[in-house]
């Protein structure tokens, strides 16, 4: 809940942009014949309606009513005075504010005479909110449109690979300073970290550590005071404008310089492949592919669609432990990682 | 397992036994996870999770992803942890593998619609006031963590007002103060800010505007320790404060102490609220007290920032000892701007104990 920036540069996110993919949205809707589609936005779940009108919460919750034809309209439970701090960071023409989201929702579809709507996640979304809606419009015929969005959400448009990409910026420069020099690497690396990353505007900043690679090569959490070990690795996963991506890198305080920087030379000439069996030393461990599909940041994924930006999250181990590396990657044209190309240039 | 998590263990099967309650199954997520927490000693940190904990202390955790479940295991090593792409579908296979067993689910409100008592093919009463009777009252150790993250809050504090001057933006002044927070052992942190003059009308995340002198600079920062979190509430202003806004603090003064000077085990939260509200009220400012310019006056503090119960004046929840909550009179003055007082303290059997060392007092960063 660490928010930091949140602010609405026209000239990165235009509103064309933004126009644009409700209209891409619209398409979808009309292919499967939806009077409406509801998208839900919290603080853990704001990617698809920040996608859409660059909102991002930082309190309460809202739903985006998008109808076939008109400006979508955002029913958020927060007060009449923070509206105007929503109208200066996203794009939205109408906000309702409301106590009770459910039966504001039921009022908005009711008079608009949309009976078919569409909710994406809907078996996620809050049931006080849902079971209201239905409960005030009972001729509702509620349907879940998750697949429709993440069809709709998959291939990467230009703006979103510039944000992801100024997202890895931010990131790469934030995780360099996780790299050993003449001292043997300390905690407190863990709060310039945080403070580079947010000093150049990123959104948000996850950090993650595995203080010792030797012992456990899993990530945790900062839960309070850590100490690394030899072999240690920091991932980063940072927001920018809504658009997330994860870097994580392993660091050795035992290496000297030039091996470190043949590992990372190779972990980067592979970051957008999944052949990884170029890491020299080191057996290949399991892949996992995250990529933004719906309202969360990033989600799991089996296989990456055409253009879409993905977190790849790599495992390598030796007899000095596990190994492990995230980047994103923009997946190729046919939809497979081997053809993707690093987002970080 | 340490101790705060031994002692809400031992407090959370004594309930249960009570209740004849077999289970519970606990809904929470990035923002909100008091109640997850509280059952499982996990905070989750991306997307939503559930953990079903069983009388016997078998836990299991299901969350979103094998990020997010790399996370929970190295967390919980004695739980069983799913990793789901289905939240919801999870959550029921589990709930059919338990059979009749009498399981509660909590928070009633945060359920998704999926796991909501109509769409079950199990009965699953609300545990909610179950649990909200164990969150609300603290134990020692629950203290002592409060009383640690509101030393905390005041030390995060510190280094605002040392950062706050003409020229920083605000979210260059929040990234040193989450620095700050994050070489401290904070996990979390919630922060919002408000900078300007008679126009601002509330708080927010930060954005790029520059701080001017003469502006009021307000804040409320949230850190935490062991998952428990205070809050401190402060207005300040960059330069010299103007006869103007001094004059209008003095109401969030006097407000503050009128909500404290109420504060004991037993009182209600509506008794605090309208305590502080006959101060505005006195002061010809009523219509400032409404939901048009403030959201609460106060609220409950712990494994959540926002917790029950809302200090407003038709809540009509009992204060006992042993809750936390802060005492806020936060809202807009129509002279000076939105102006921010608030301290974090503990319900006591005659009164209250605030832990914040911070001035109760408008704050400058000159003197």
């Amino acid at each position: 809940m660490r928010r930091g920036l949140l602010s609405w540069s026209e000239t990165e996110v235009p509103p064309a942009v933004l126009e644009d993919r409700l209209a891409r949205l619209r398409g979808h809707m009309a292919g499967e014949g939806l009077d409406a589609l509801l998208v839900y936005t919290n603080f853990p779940r704001p990617a698809a309606v920040s996608y859409l009108t660059h909102f991002v919460p930082y309190w309460s919750q809202g739903m985006l009513i998008v109808p076939p034809e008109g400006a979508p309209v955002l029913a958020v439970s927060l007060s009449k005075r923070v509206s105007n701090w929503i109208r200066e960071t996203a794009h939205v023409s109408e906000i309702i504010n409301t106590p009770n989201l459910g039966r504001e929702l039921a009022a908005r579809l009711k008079s608009g005479g949309h009976i078919r709507v569409g909710a994406v996640e809907l078996n996620r979304l809050p049931g006080a909110v849902i079971n209201a809606l239905e409960a005030e419009y009972p001729d509702i015929e509620l349907t879940d449109s998750t697949a429709l969005y993440q069809d709709f959400r998959a291939t990467a448009d230009e703006t979103e690979i510039a944000l992801s990409r100024r997202a890895a910026e931010i990131a790469r420069t934030a995780l360099a300073l996780a790299r050993p020099g003449d001292a043997a690497v300390q905690a407190d690396i863990l709060s310039a970290i945080e403070r580079s990353a947010r000093m150049a505007g990123c959104e948000e900043i996850l950090i993650d550590v595995a203080e010792d690679l030797a012992a456990d090569g899993r990530f945790r959490r900062l839960d309070g005071p850590t100490a690394f070990k030899d072999r240690y690795a920091v991932r980063l996963s940072v927001a920018y404008k809504g658009h997330w991506v994860r870097l994580a890198r392993s660091f050795d305080q035992r290496w000297p310089e030039d091996r470190a920087n043949e590992l990372e030379a190779h972990i980067a000439s592979a970051a957008g492949s999944a052949d990884t069996s170029g890491l020299p030393g080191f057996s290949t461990g399991p892949i996992g592919l995250e990529a933004c599909i719906g309202t969360l940041p990033l989600q799991s994924i089996v296989k990456p669609a055409a253009g879409q930006i993905v977190s790849v999250n790599r495992t390598w181990h030796d007899e000095g432990g596990a190994w492990l590396a995230s980047d994103p990657v923009l997946a190729g044209p046919d939809g497979n990682t081997s053809g993707s190309v690093a987002l970080l240039i | 397992m340490n101790v705060i998590h031994r002692e809400r263990q031992e407090r959370l099967f004594a309930a249960m036994a009570d209740e004849d309650v077999d289970g519970v199954m606990s809904w929470g997520n990035a923002w909100q996870c008091d109640y997850l927490r509280y059952v499982s000693d996990y905070s989750v940190l991306e997307g939503d999770a559930i953990a079903i904990i069983l009388i016997d202390g078998d836990l299991h955790l299901i969350v979103e992803g094998e990020t997010e479940a790399g996370r929970a295991r190295a967390k919980c090593p004695g739980a069983t942890v799913e990793a789901a792409d289905d939240l919801v579908g999870a959550a029921r296979r589990y709930l059919a593998k338990l059979g009749n067993r009498q399981i509660v689910t909590a928070p009633r409100t945060l359920l998704p619609y999926g796991l909501a008592p109509e769409n079950l093919d199990r009965a699953a009463a609300d545990g909610t006031d179950l649990l909200d009777r164990l969150l609300m009252t603290k134990s020692p150790a629950e203290i002592d963590a409060m009383r640690r993250a509101t030393e905390m809050a005041d030390a995060g504090y510190r280094v605002f007002r040392d950062a706050a001057e003409p020229g920083v933006a605000e979210f260059e002044l929040v990234a040193e103060i989450e620095g700050y927070f994050r070489e401290a052992g904070s996990p979390e942190n919630f922060m919002i800010i408000g900078s300007g003059g008679q126009e601002v009308r509330g708080m927010h995340p930060a954005g790029e505007r520059r701080l001017r002198e003469g502006d009021l600079v307000t804040t409320e920062l949230s850190p935490c320790v062991d998952g428990y979190f205070s809050q401190i509430c402060r207005t300040l202003v960059i330069g010299e404060p103007s006869r103007v806004q001094q004059d209008a603090f003095q109401v969030y003064i006097d407000a503050m102490k009128a909500g404290f000077s109420v504060l004991k085990a037993g009182v209600t939260a509506s008794e605090v609220a309208k305590a502080e509200n006959d101060v505005f009220r006195d002061y010809g400012l009523e219509e400032y007290t409404t939901s048009e310019y403030t959201r609460v006056r106060g609220h409950g503090l712990g494994l959540f920032l926002d917790t029950k119960p809302h200090i407003l004046e038709d809540v009509d929840t009992v204060l006992e000892e042993g809750a936390f909550c802060i005492v806020h009179p936060n809202t807009y003055h129509p002279v000076a701007g939105y102006m921010v007082l608030g301290d974090a303290a503990l319900v006591t059997k005659d009164g209250y104990r605030t832990f914040s060392s911070t001035p109760a007092e408008l704050l400058s960063t000159v003197g």
